[in-house]
């Protein structure tokens, strides 16, 4: 899965992923819900927290596409408005796992010896708690918030990436180019950076993809267990804890926060999918 | 390995074909003469002084009982005690069953209701209510007379014994364990004993065989710990529970219309409040207070809040009190609060920070009172945290506002008031005198009338001081399947369900 | 194998040790005063300070972390603050249901996954394969917890065929089992799927269709157990997934696991309870992770090649 990454060969895998209709619908789609999402100031009726104290728990209608919620708010604008609370979470903890695992995972490879020792017996101590136990005791840790739920998010991924930039790194390290690198005189910065890096950005880019969708589904669950974000910022799974005591009766509550999940995730994930076979071709 | 896509198929349909055989045998064993009830949660402990929570109580009325009982009217009745008087102000003369047996077997005696009164007296759980006894000043005459005493005259000390909270332990079987012990296997004189906890899922009781008094209508009992309101009233409605406590105002009206549900509910000894942390300099600022108190459409919000299911409070305890007198609603006034906050220097706006933590209700009010403070010009930060932390944060005077409730176990004022003696640590902290002078005034008397005009003047007092925001009584309801008589509404919360009765 | 087994038992234990450390410094430093919690509102400060030193929580940190991996050696992983009871005697009572409920949905997943990817591979591109892989795709992105309500207010409450909640029988089991299980379903058929499509590709298939086999019995016999191989050494990931599904889940439910007992825990800031079932969730994944890739050692030598691949290199 390497090769460098040059500017023929993104021209290429942009090429291989526009032939599959499948990934091209789901970029669409995936980037009409950033569009709203990102302009939910002015494309939600409402603001996320107006409350219209009359008009409780209604049903999907004209004025509330999705009906409003137990304390009169417009569903459809909260959907909106928390959509970009779930991709920021999504997003940017992904990033921070990404980044931290991928140091972690090169450092190790690189190098090698004693530090590969420590770091991969850590990050394998982490493996050990199932990615769901380990955010749900880190958010208990660090208590609600956005930031914590991030963070929460970020380290439960931060393994993966760690192994998947570890065995790329040592398959790299030993090639003629970084040799010659050395050779030359490079530091040990200079060629990460320079050689490394460029080389084992393919799967790591593969496994981003499809974290991100990961990363949101676990950021609602977070929320869902009530330990996410607070009110009165919307967010998806929270707003699906708060439809519990409500759903026996108004089923709309709970259905749309979850199918918002839903699409954005299904359109990540075969976005990933796409991405993986365009890096890959073998594997198609 | 000879494996056909035919033979992967029907293997797969066997294996679903007997997952939904087993859907036909429906569970949760419902016996004719077996109580199943669905708590809000599991219960720490049943050793009835070494905690305060409802759930607990529930299951423990059936295994302890207190010396005296109290009927719908309002009456006294003997229960462990046969007779009991005043002698004088503080002596009070208790006569006791003979034929009372604990379920190890071992007499109930005048030993015993001294060993309990002095745990109680003593429990930081009980201490509001039994405080006042003097145990070293009491006196056993035989097995079956006692004379307690009490340090000064204490008015609600009936109602306290009375209560789940005046429960009778066994000496002897408390000298011998460790709380720990007995809070897993509580031994009480009840009709039940306990039998099995299952942690996490259940507790069981069984009929004790020895009890002295009539036995009950059933002879099996099982309380389930079901966190989700939701779930409670769908067990309810499956038949997998016969009574629901606690159920969500969503689910009020379904129970009550629904073919083989009953709604017991009514309104609560309890009120809602929004606590002023007045030990801190912003909120110390009388016209703070008012502001954020005149920003409140309280109609609306506890309309909504508690969706229809409570009153908007208009003093500092509960109408079904007595001594309770109508001052409020606190007037809703916007133009009002903001020149409040004007003249308080916060023209440009103000910055608080509201903690709570996870409820229904809580979630919903913060959500709406963020939003009502926000058209005065006060931005809000709603903070979540676990009811741990938050208890702590509260007994460390962190709390710079939020709704609190407090529920009276006894309908006397002096219990409906519990938060506000200044030696509390909540984050009340209002150290106001005048409060403590009164609420002593208050309790240190037996005359109904004078106890009126003190309590009339206290809720007066607090009113115009408003260190608090009184917002809601709020109203609560457990669903019973049909079949469930005779189990009326405890404005406490604590139904004593020695009384159900079985429809034919 | 005695190497294998040797070497990963030698990884497993100094990584409970990290554990330990991770699990009590997490705990240590969440919010919260376990002696308050105890006592309650009405206790006073002299009683909640009396309580904290009676329990040792105002010694320093490795102190009190010391003293805990001492009862950890011992097997004892303290009291829980609320009951009073060893915390090792509240996760007995508890650990048997999430395991039933883990390996029921793991097992769920392998009997309707696998076959389902068999039958989207054999019928590659027509509409059964399409439908099996739109079925993935919707499993593998449906959040568990949703799909659980939408259980729960169809089955239980609309139908009425099921229990909504609890632990009391087989019938029980049915709706979380189905709502745990269907990510690991949907990614079970999906590997199969691409797995046994890229053994088809190998020569050795390609001859013995060469020699005239049936279609179906080439793709059985050959292409599957080839193809089994990268599937098997998902399951240990898949357990992860089912083990945190079970957590969500049993808090849905209102199932009597280490999940819940651990959910209710974090309220309560119970840290005993909370480090407890976090180690004992890491150790029930760790140990069946090891039994697998034994398991495997003994079936298959190529697995274990796989394996030593995976777990070796330092």
């Amino acid at each position: 899965m390497t090769g460098e990454i040059t500017t023929t060969y993104i021209m290429d895998v942009f090429k291989r992923m526009r032939r599959n209709p499948l990934v091209v619908i789901s970029f669409l789609v995936f980037l009409l819900i950033c569009w709203l999402i990102l302009l939910a100031d002015y494309i939600a009726p409402y603001p996320y927290d107006y409350q219209d104290h009359t008009r409780v728990l209604e049903p999907p209608s004209r004025q509330h596409l999705m009906g409003t919620d137990h304390l009169g708010r417009d569903i459809f604008s909260r959907i909106l408005h928390g959509g970009r609370v779930s991709l920021k979470v999504g997003f940017v903890s992904l990033a921070g796992g990404a980044l931290g695992g991928c140091l972690l995972g090169v450092v190790a490879g690189y190098f090698g010896g004693w530090l590969d020792l420590v770091i991969m017996r850590c990050v394998e101590i982490l493996m050990a708690i199932p990615r769901t136990v380990l955010a749900i005791s880190m958010a208990a840790t660090l208590g609600p918030g956005l930031t914590n739920t991030m963070l929460a998010v970020a380290i439960s991924s931060v393994p993966a990436f760690a192994r998947i930039a570890r065995a790329s790194t040592l398959s790299v390290k030993n090639q003629v180019y970084v040799e010659a690198a050395r050779a030359l005189g490079a530091t040990h910065p200079g060629i990460i950076v320079r050689h490394i890096l460029p080389n084992i950005m393919a799967p790591i880019i593969v496994q981003a993809t499809l974290g991100v969708g990961t990363a949101i589904t676990l950021a609602a669950t977070l929320g869902f267990l009530g330990l996410g974000i607070e009110p009165p910022t919307p967010e998806w799974g929270a707003m699906l804890a708060a439809s519990r005591g409500f759903m026996r009766d108004h089923v709309h509550m709970v259905l749309f926060p979850g199918l918002a999940i839903m699409l954005t995730v299904i359109t990540l994930n075969l976005i990933g999918d796409g991405l993986r076979d365009a890096l890959d071709p073998k594997l198609k | 390995m000879r494996l056909s896509t035919k033979r992967v198929l029907v293997s797969t349909l066997v294996l679903l074909m007997v997952v939904t055989s087993l859907v036909g045998c429906k569970g949760g064993a419902k016996q004719d003469r077996a109580l199943t009830i669905a708590l809000p949660g599991e219960p720490q402990t049943l050793d009835p002084y070494a905690h305060s929570n409802q759930n607990g109580f529930i299951c423990t009325t059936l295994v302890f009982e207190p010396l005296i009982k109290k009927d719908d009217n309002g009456e006294f009745y003997p229960w462990l005690a046969t007779e009991w008087e005043f002698l004088d102000d503080t002596t009070l003369r208790f006569k006791l069953r003979d034929d009372v047996t604990f379920h190890d077997g071992s007499k109930f005696t005048a030993e015993d209701v001294l060993y309990s009164l002095a745990v109680a007296a003593e429990s930081s759980f009980t201490k509001n209510l039994f405080g006042c006894l003097d145990i070293a000043g009491s006196v056993i005459h035989d097995p079956t007379t006692i004379d307690v005493k009490l340090k000064y005259a204490y008015a609600p000390i009936l109602e306290a014994l009375a209560s789940h909270r005046g429960a009778m332990i066994s000496k002897a079987v408390y000298e011998a364990s460790s709380r720990e012990e007995l809070g897993r296997k509580p031994i009480g004189t009840g009709p039940m004993r306990f039998a099995n906890w299952f942690a996490g899922d259940r507790i069981e009781l069984e009929t004790y065989q020895n009890y002295w008094g009539e036995p009950l209508a059933f002879d099996k009992f099982t309380a389930r710990f079901i966190v989700e309101a939701a779930s409670r009233s769908i067990e309810l409605e499956t038949g997998g529970v016969d009574i629901a406590f606690d159920l969500a105002p969503a689910d009020w009206e379904r129970i009550d219309k629904g073919a083989n549900t009953q709604l017991i509910g009514g309104k609560t000894h309890g009120i809602s409040f929004l606590c002023f942390n007045n030990s801190m300099p912003l909120f110390s600022d009388i016209r703070v207070r008012k502001a954020l108190a005149h920003a409140l459409d309280l109609e609306s919000l506890v309309k909504t809040v508690w969706q229809g299911q409570a009153d908007v409070a208009d003093s500092y305890y509960s109408p079904n009190i007595f001594g309770y007198k109508k001052l409020g609603p606190w007037e809703y006034n916007p133009e009002k609060a903001k020149a409040l906050l004007m003249e308080a220097g916060y023209a440009d706006g103000l910055d608080i920070t509201y903690i709570t933590y996870e409820s229904r209700v809580n979630l919903a009010f913060a959500e709406v009172i963020e939003n009502m403070w926000k058209q005065v010009g006060v931005n809000t930060t709603v903070q979540v945290v676990d009811l741990a932390t938050f208890t702590t944060m509260n007994n460390n005077g962190e709390i710079p506002v939020s709704l609190m409730t407090n529920t009276a176990v006894i309908p006397d004022p002096d219990a409906a008031l519990l938060a506000w003696p200044t030696h509390r640590t909540i984050s009340l902290r209002h150290n106001d005198g005048h409060v403590d002078e009164l609420l002593e005034k208050g309790k240190m008397s037996y005359d109904q009338e004078e106890r009126s005009a003190v309590y009339q003047e206290l809720q007066d007092y607090l009113w115009s001081k408003l260190y608090t925001l009184p917002v809601a009584y709020p109203k609560s309801a457990y669903g019973a399947s049909s079949r469930i008589e005779n189990l009326p509404f405890y404005p406490n919360l604590c139904p004593d369900l020695t009384r159900i009765r079985f429809a034919e | 194998m005695h190497k294998l087994i040797i070497k990963r038992l030698l990884i497993t234990l100094p990584m409970l040790l990290g554990l330990t450390l991770i699990v009590f410094t997490m705990l240590y430093f969440s919010p919260g005063d376990p002696a308050r919690i105890i006592l309650g509102d009405t206790a006073s400060e002299e009683e909640v300070q009396a309580l904290r030193e009676k329990m040792g929580l105002n010694e320093p940190f490795l102190h009190q972390y010391v003293s805990y991996l001492r009862g950890v050696l011992r097997g004892d992983l303290g009291t829980s603050y609320q009951t009073g009871l060893p915390v090792t005697a509240e996760i007995r009572a508890r650990l048997p249901v999430t395991a039933r409920l883990a390996l029921l949905s793991i097992g769920f997943a392998m009997v309707v996954g696998i076959p389902l990817g068999v039958v989207s591979a054999v019928k590659q591109n027509t509409w059964i394969d399409n439908l099996a892989r739109i079925l993935s795709l919707l499993g593998l992105t449906m959040p568990s917890f949703w799909l659980a309500l939408l259980l729960v207010l169809f089955f239980a409450v609309r139908l009425g065929w099921l229990p909504p909640s609890g632990m009391y029988g087989p019938q029980y089991y049915i709706l979380p089992v189905i709502s745990i299980s269907t990510v690991s379903i949907a990614t079970f058929a999906r590997m199969t799927r691409s797995s046994l499509l890229e053994t088809v590709r190998h020569d050795y298939v390609r001859t013995a269709r060469a020699k005239g086999l049936a279609e179906k019995v080439v793709v059985l016999r050959h292409a599957l157990r080839n193809a089994l191989i990268p599937i098997t050494t998902v399951v240990g990931m898949q357990l992860a997934s089912v083990l945190g599904g079970a957590v969500v889940n049993e808090q849905i439910f209102a199932i009597p696991g280490v999940g819940k007992m651990m959910l209710d825990a974090i309220k309560a800031r119970n840290y005993p309870l909370v480090q407890g079932g976090v180690l004992v969730l890491a150790l029930f994944f760790s140990l069946l992770n090891l039994g697998l890739d034994i398991l495997y050692g003994l079936l298959d030598p190529r697995i274990r090649d796989e394996i030593e691949n995976q777990a070796g290199g330092y």
